[in-house]
């Protein structure tokens, strides 16, 4: 594949200048993530200048990759022919997540404008939560009764699609007369089928693959991974169809969900992935360091309640700095590694043997590395400074074990994202939690 | 309740019932990803009478997706004979990595028994690398000639493709009469276009998404993410198409990829994110602690060097863990986001001096504001002491230039990894931290001996 390093935005301002017939051609050699990744070197009116000599087919594939804040000027700007032309042909989930950000009155002045099938499709969608499967769905699908041939089952699949925006299709569902789901085929498996046999012959049980349309889009994320999925059926709780899952909107989740764990655990966005502008990676970044601030501040506030300690063992503070470094990470090894083992387990009560594994190695290192701590400060120090040194990480390492793997189930059963406990607000919790108990065992032994 | 786990325990029931006929009805019944991942329960007598009862074709998908140790298994003690004919039902990038595995000796005989056409194939595929997208690709695919309609190209598509193998034909191919790729077209496109039509007018141009089979695996991932690819064709240096790859081979890649960066990050082996295993866990974690651990006795020598500043401000003390804190923070955060980029860098167009730059400014106003920030409250809280009316200095002097060397260290040491062909991933986990404590722990104590004493 040839790839274009770069977009020549000087000469697509030129072109759009001298209004030149060769824009479209021009602007249809670029994909669709390449130009909006663009979009922003442009002024507002050569924006809708350039959306508006877009080919009408890309029009909408365009559309769907900018900026929320560049939908909205574009909503704004454009006839109403051209945004219901937009907006009739756009993903339909990714076209439900925009309409979710949109005040009410704008939504509903839009509604109006698009067909009524495609305005129908939104308000099915918006009915659920973003993250779930059915705010991942399209509503727009075909069914089968069991009856039927496959020579009708293709008819009423050739007759269903819309010629101008054609929605790819892997599998269809058959269901009973009262929409209940039954059983599902491959397109290519029913295109090769005898014609003339019925539809309940060929199809197969689709019950290890249908998907509630309450769950969470990172657990359909892992059925479709586990199962090597393209489509997938959406019930609602009466086991009725309600919409289809189809592997690209799948691919999208898995991205996303990776890359927030990720950015997560940095402390930062995943908008600061993809370059902006320099003021918007500070704003996304130091609400993060506040965290790791704040933090610091409290472990100040420790060490200056133990002041008189120090004044008198100045020694103590060498110790400071190992046993926040060696705190941080045990947490993070673990919290790290519970967070992907829930994101990854399809099984919800299996906590208890996620979390024993994990205590069981960290309390074993948390042990080992109080002893070499132990040893270490010997060589240097008064035998009663290295027993509050080892004993101290010891301690401060189990502890953290114990929140690095508890933390993430904890957030995990109140349905907030685990991931948040792998970055900074483990570090710094574990930081002034660490010190307080070190400074007591000094006190305790060496005073 | 997880409906395979229930299904395995029923495996195990009837395994020790020795009830063969229920055996192989639940097998019938259990998705051969599940039967894989439960092989590891049953004893290695079990695990052989379980494999004899399942249908060849399943046998297939269970043997490409079982474990290496597994797979070596069950291929030791079949016949040539016997394992040709399930490795000629296997998915052909599977079927490549399985023959891999074999002895040279024992790998002609199964040639010999899978016949001289499919033996051909399987030895084409094994010629890449399985890093490349040759090595993932399949070479299971619908090619039609460019000038068929679409009657004929449906008629072919149901000939051609041997049942079981028809779930992963969900795009056609049309190539020229040199046999180079010129468009693709879906299944749905093909059912709904006009019977008479030829392929050349209803497929779309691939000429921007073809892939070259030495194309590093990860960069097709970046491509199909980039670009929302559900499909490409695969090329040879002539251009002729050789395979596709599709987006359930990339999937894997892409999480895979992820999970390394993550894992690196913690100092952890992505390995534990699918398994417990205590030595596993053990032995690449002692090494990351080992690491803070050298690191926190470096920094606790230097403030051992000035425990004299120490002792006559104690209060010094008191601001060690914010420093340390902040500079690891924001140590980790671009090296974060330079390692993401370096995992993209081929295919987005931002080059490398804009992300130092960004980096770098970034990193600048975050440590100025920052510096204030300590100054102040450092000055609010100890200022009235006579002997620390300038300790705002070194606490904002402190923490801005640790930040600004943290931000620097960021951005160059995945770089500098990356240069000497070491994951950059590695330099956003412990390496970073530690590094930044021990810099920053000396930079902060030269500025308190110089302006305190």
């Amino acid at each position: 594949m040839k790839l274009r390093r770069r977009t020549p935005v000087k000469s697509i301002k030129r072109l759009l200048k001298s209004n030149s017939q060769e824009i479209e051609s021009a602007l249809d050699r670029l994909q669709a993530v390449d130009l909006a990744e663009i979009w922003h070197h442009f002024n507002t009116e050569e924006r809708v200048g350039l959306f508006e000599s877009i080919s009408r087919d890309f029009q909408s594939e365009v559309f769907e990759k900018l900026d929320l804040e560049y939908q909205k000027e574009l909503l704004d700007n454009l006839n109403t022919s051209q945004i219901s032309q937009t907006l009739n042909s756009m993903a339909p989930d990714d076209r439900a997540d925009l309409f979710a950000k949109l005040p009410e009155y704008k939504a509903e002045s839009l509604l109006s404008v698009m067909k009524r099938t495609e305005a129908r499709d939104v308000r099915d969608l918006l009915e659920y939560e973003e993250h779930t499967a059915g705010g991942k769905m399209t509503t727009d699908f075909v069914t089968l009764s069991p009856e039927m041939t496959a020579r009708e089952a293709l008819a009423k699949i050739q007759d269903s699609v819309d010629k101008e925006h054609q929605r790819n299709i892997y599998a269809v569902y058959s269901v009973d007369s009262s929409g209940h789901l039954l059983a599902g085929i491959l397109l290519q498996k029913l295109i090769a089928s005898d014609p003339d046999v019925k539809i309940k012959d060929i199809t197969r049980t689709v019950d290890r693959i249908k998907i509630n349309e309450k769950e969470d889009q990172e657990r359909v994320a892992n059925i479709f991974a586990h199962y090597d999925l393209l489509s997938a059926p959406v019930v609602d709780d009466d086991d009725k169809l309600v919409g289809v899952i189809t592997i690209d909107d799948i691919v999208d989740v898995i991205h996303e969900e990776l890359n927030e764990d990720i950015a997560i655990k940095a402390g930062t966005e995943v908008l600061d992935f993809e370059p902006k502008s320099i003021l918007k990676s500070v704003k996304t970044r130091w609400l993060w360091l506040m965290t790791s601030f704040a933090g610091g501040l409290a472990a100040a506030v420790i060490i200056g309640i133990f002041e008189g300690t120090l004044a008198e063992v100045a020694a103590l503070a060498v110790f400071i700095p190992i046993i926040m470094d060696m705190g941080g990470n045990v947490g993070v090894q673990s919290s790290t590694v519970v967070v992907r083992r829930l994101a990854l387990n399809r099984a919800e009560h299996n906590w208890h043997e996620i979390a024993s594994g994990e205590l069981l190695s960290g309390l074993l290192m948390s042990a080992g590395f109080g002893i070499l701590l132990w040893i270490a400060a010997n060589y240097r120090y008064t035998s009663s400074i290295a027993w509050a040194s080892g004993l101290g990480i010891a301690l401060a390492l189990a502890i953290s074990t114990v929140l690095g793997v508890f933390l993430p189930i904890f957030f995990h059963k109140h349905n907030i994202d685990p991931a948040i406990s792998t970055g900074p607000l483990i570090t710094t919790a574990i930081d002034v939690i660490g010190l307080g108990v070190y400074f007591l065992l000094a006190i305790w032994i060496v005073l | 309740m997880n409906l395979a786990k229930l299904l395995t325990q029923d495996l195990k029931y009837y395994l020790s019932k020795r009830d063969r006929r229920e055996l192989r009805y639940i097998l019938n019944e259990m998705e051969p990803v599940d039967i894989a991942l439960a092989w590891k329960e049953f004893s290695e007598h079990d695990r052989h009478i379980l494999f004899s009862l399942i249908k060849p074709q399943r046998q297939a998908s269970l043997l490409g997706r079982l474990e290496k140790e597994f797979q070596e298994e069950i291929t030791s003690y079949l016949s040539s004979s016997e394992l040709a004919e399930i490795i000629n039902l296997m998915a052909p990038d599977e079927r490549a990595d399985l023959l891999e595995g074999q002895k040279p000796g024992r790998l002609k005989d199964i040639f010999a028994a899978m016949g001289p056409e499919a033996a051909r194939d399987a030895k084409n595929l094994m010629l890449y690398a399985p890093d490349t997208a040759g090595g993932v690709m399949t070479t299971e695919y619908a090619g039609v000639n460019e000038d068929m309609t679409a009657r004929e190209t449906l008629l072919n598509l149901q000939g051609s493709i041997p049942k079981e193998r028809q779930r992963n034909i969900n795009a056609v191919y049309s190539v020229d009469n040199s046999g180079r790729v010129s468009g693709a077209c879906s299944i749905m496109n093909l059912i709904t276009a006009d019977p008479e039509e030829k392929i050349s007018d209803i497929s779309r141009d691939v000429k921007n998404i073809k892939i070259l089979a030495g194309t590093d695996i990860e960069e097709v991932a970046a491509l199909f993410t980039r670009y929302d690819m559900l499909s490409a064709p695969v090329i040879d240096k002539n251009e002729r198409l050789v395979g596709i790859i599709t987006i359930d081979d990339v999937i894997d890649v892409i999480r895979d990829e992820a999970e390394e960066d993550i894992a690196f990050m913690a100092g952890v082996n992505p390995e534990d994110f699918h398994r417990q295993k205590l030595s596993g866990k053990l032995k690449t974690r002692v090494p990351w602690l080992l690491l803070a651990w050298i690191g926190g006795i470096v920094a606790g020598g230097i403030i051992d060097a000035y425990e004299q500043t120490l002792e006559q401000a104690v209060a010094l003390a008191a601001f060690i863990p914010v420093i340390m804190h902040m500079g690891g923070t924001i140590g980790v955060q671009s090296s974060t986001v330079v390692v993401r980029w370096l995992a993209f860098k081929k295919i987005a167009p931002t080059g490398i001096l804009r992300i130092f730059l960004r980096e770098f400014s970034t990193g600048f106003i975050l440590s100025l504001i920052y510096a204030a920030l300590l100054a102040a409250v450092s000055h609010i809280r100890y200022g009235s002491f006579s002997e620390m009316s300038r300790l705002w200095l070194v606490t904002g002097g402190g923490i801005g230039a640790v930040m600004l060397l943290a931000a620097f260290t960021g951005v160059i040491l995945p770089l500098g990894f990356k240069k000497f062909s070491i994951d950059p991933a590695v330099a956003t986990g412990p390496i970073i931290t530690t590094a930044i404590d021990v810099l920053g722990l000396g930079v902060y104590f030269i500025l308190a001996t110089r302006i305190l004493l």
